[in-house]
């Protein structure tokens, strides 16, 4: 709460709503800096590759839009204020993942129930619970069964660990907008999880 | 606002758990960030560096804490906050009535290094105020964590003009830092590699370069937390913290996880045995160590060999109690959690 009040709230200023936003206010005398872009590339290139991933980007194709990511900051860095570089790579990689997610989803159309019924048949959740991998792959599955905007809270929030002033200021709502989606997100997470636990009930002894 | 708890500390399903965790997996390949610090002109140097860093994440991790030693890097962390603290506020008050020009320059770029080392308590905004500035937004968040504290925490973590708080510093990170953080940080090489790309690197207070090699000192946010999060050693260890980023030996080590799996459930636990010593001798510490384990205790169930099995399994019980794996093998073993 206290930390909303010590920012500056403007539109253009919450880089993270904006792709390229048109008016950011100008930093106090930082310019494009090769230095400067560098060591954002080494302290932020993991967490922009991770938050891809949980917003939705193929495995595949998270390399190419870190890249994006980074080029896009390449070019606007010399306007992005000290202090607020992760607010403008998270904002710039949720467009990012969104027109991936859209490419995506017109190259193969798959209604997420089918995907759901799918990832829950291929692995019994007793074995999958074992296998890292396969939870990642079914916790892909969960999270596209949401709408962008619950998943973006639900990303920014549960795996990202963004403080919900955080994820409210960098989606452009008000906390308690980005409290209610945080909230269904979790229901529409915690329904998807009881529907898999259905398709596939643990065995007796795995719990 | 108890409900806002992270599902990671709030839930207390495995199936929910077990799928949040599962995220903590994703990491990006080495090649990916050359191939992006080409793309952008960067050469190599940045990415080597934070190959070291990565490199070194599981050996101290692994090497990490036991409680007393997370209780003592607390006390370091917290005697280096009081320093740093004092020092960047003296150094803002310095260039608040400073008549100099150079001098105001000097703490203001102290002031900003401060900003930038994942500063300011929206009601301690010192350096920010020096600046005229807006604190930034989040600096540095560790899910999992209380959030604000982990502010504090790290609030001495940009201002380079402690010695004795940077070593603090350096050896707190040694536990609970990530890779990033620690390889930009606490390790000579990075200032190194990177201070010769910036403009007016040189002299004692470069304000262009000040931002670069400030911002070297946040700490990497996801890995942070993961560290923090989890315990960081044996069986405890999560994947993300002991595993380099090396996408292609985590693929093996799946595969290699079910090779035995499959097995074990062809009724062939001799060679699931087998192929987990293999896997245990090639990745000490690996990525599903855990998992290894829990597949050697049915393995034993399955030859009779119940003894071995018990004594296998209680390594794990008695290392994390309360885990699922915990449970997963006592209800195996059939023995209750009170025992």
């Amino acid at each position: 709460m206290g930390s909303e009040n010590s920012y500056v709230a403007s539109p253009a200023d919450r880089a993270g709503s904006e792709h390229m936003p048109a008016k950011i206010p100008r930093p106090q005398h930082e310019a494009s800096d090769p230095g400067r872009l560098a060591a954002l590339l080494r302290v932020e290139f993991r967490n922009v590759w991770r938050a891809l991933r949980r917003f939705g980007v193929a495995e595949d194709a998270t390399d190419d839009a870190t890249q994006e990511v980074f080029i896009i900051l390449a070019r606007k860095l010399s306007e992005v204020a000290v202090g607020q570089e992760r607010q403008f790579l998270m904002g710039v990689a949720m467009r990012v993942a969104a027109n991936s997610r859209r490419n995506s989803a017109a190259r193969h159309e798959r209604p997420a129930g089918e995907a759901l019924l799918n990832a829950a048949s291929q692995v019994p959740l007793s074995d999958a619970l074992l296998d890292q991998k396969r939870m990642r792959e079914l916790m892909d599955v969960v999270l596209d069964s949401m709408s962008a905007d619950l998943r973006t809270a639900f990303v920014l929030f549960e795996l990202e660990g963004f403080t919900i002033h955080e994820v409210a200021r960098m989606i452009d709502v008000p906390t308690g907008t980005a409290a209610s989606r945080l909230r269904r997100a979790r229901e529409s997470f915690q329904s998807t999880v009881a529907r898999l636990k259905a398709m596939t009930p643990l065995r007796g002894g795995d719990r | 606002m108890s409900e806002l708890s992270p599902l990671r500390r709030a839930s207390t399903d495995d199936v929910e758990l077990a799928l949040l965790r599962s995220t903590d997996i994703d990491e990006p390949s080495a090649r990916a960030m050359a191939r992006t610090a080409a793309a952008l002109g960067l050469g190599t140097s940045v990415t080597a560096v934070s190959l070291q860093a990565a490199a070194a994440a599981p050996i101290s991790a692994v090497a990490a804490p036991t409680a007393s030693s997370a209780i003592v890097i607390s006390a370091l962390k917290a005697l280096a906050i009081g320093i740093v603290g004092g020092s960047v506020f003296s150094t803002a008050v310095q260039a608040v009535f400073s008549e100099s020009p150079a001098e105001q320059q000097r703490a203001t770029d102290s002031g900003r290094v401060a900003e930038l080392g994942t500063v300011v308590r929206p009601n301690a905004p010192v350096a920010a105020d020096a600046l005229g500035q807006a604190p930034p937004p989040f600096p540095t968040i560790a899910g999992g964590q209380p959030r604000n504290s982990e502010r504090i925490s790290h609030a001495p973590d940009g201002d380079p003009s402690s010695d004795s708080a940077s070593a603090m510093r350096a050896s707190a990170r040694t536990s609970t830092l990530p890779p990033a953080g620690r390889g930009a940080s606490a390790s000579s090489p990075t200032p190194a590699t990177v201070a010769p790309d910036l403009p007016g690197s040189q002299g004692s207070s470069p304000p262009a370069s000040k931002s670069s090699a400030a911002y070297q000192t946040l700490p990497d946010v996801g890995a942070a937390r993961t560290s923090q999060a989890e315990p960081a050693q044996g069986y405890g260890a999560s994947p993300a913290v002991r595993s380099p980023p090396n996408a292609v030996s985590i693929a093996e080590e799946v595969r290699a996880i079910e090779r035995a799996r499959q097995a074990l459930n062809e009724g062939r636990a001799r060679e699931a045995l087998v192929e987990l010593e293999r896997y245990q001798s090639r990745w000490p510490g690996g990525v599903f160590s855990v998992e290894a384990v829990v597949l050697r205790v049915q393995a034993r169930i399955q030859l009779g060999e119940r003894a071995a099995a018990v004594r296998e399994a209680n390594a794990l019980i008695n290392a994390q109690p309360n885990s699922r794996h915990a449970s997963r093998l006592r209800a195996l073993l059939g023995i209750s959690p009170t025992k």
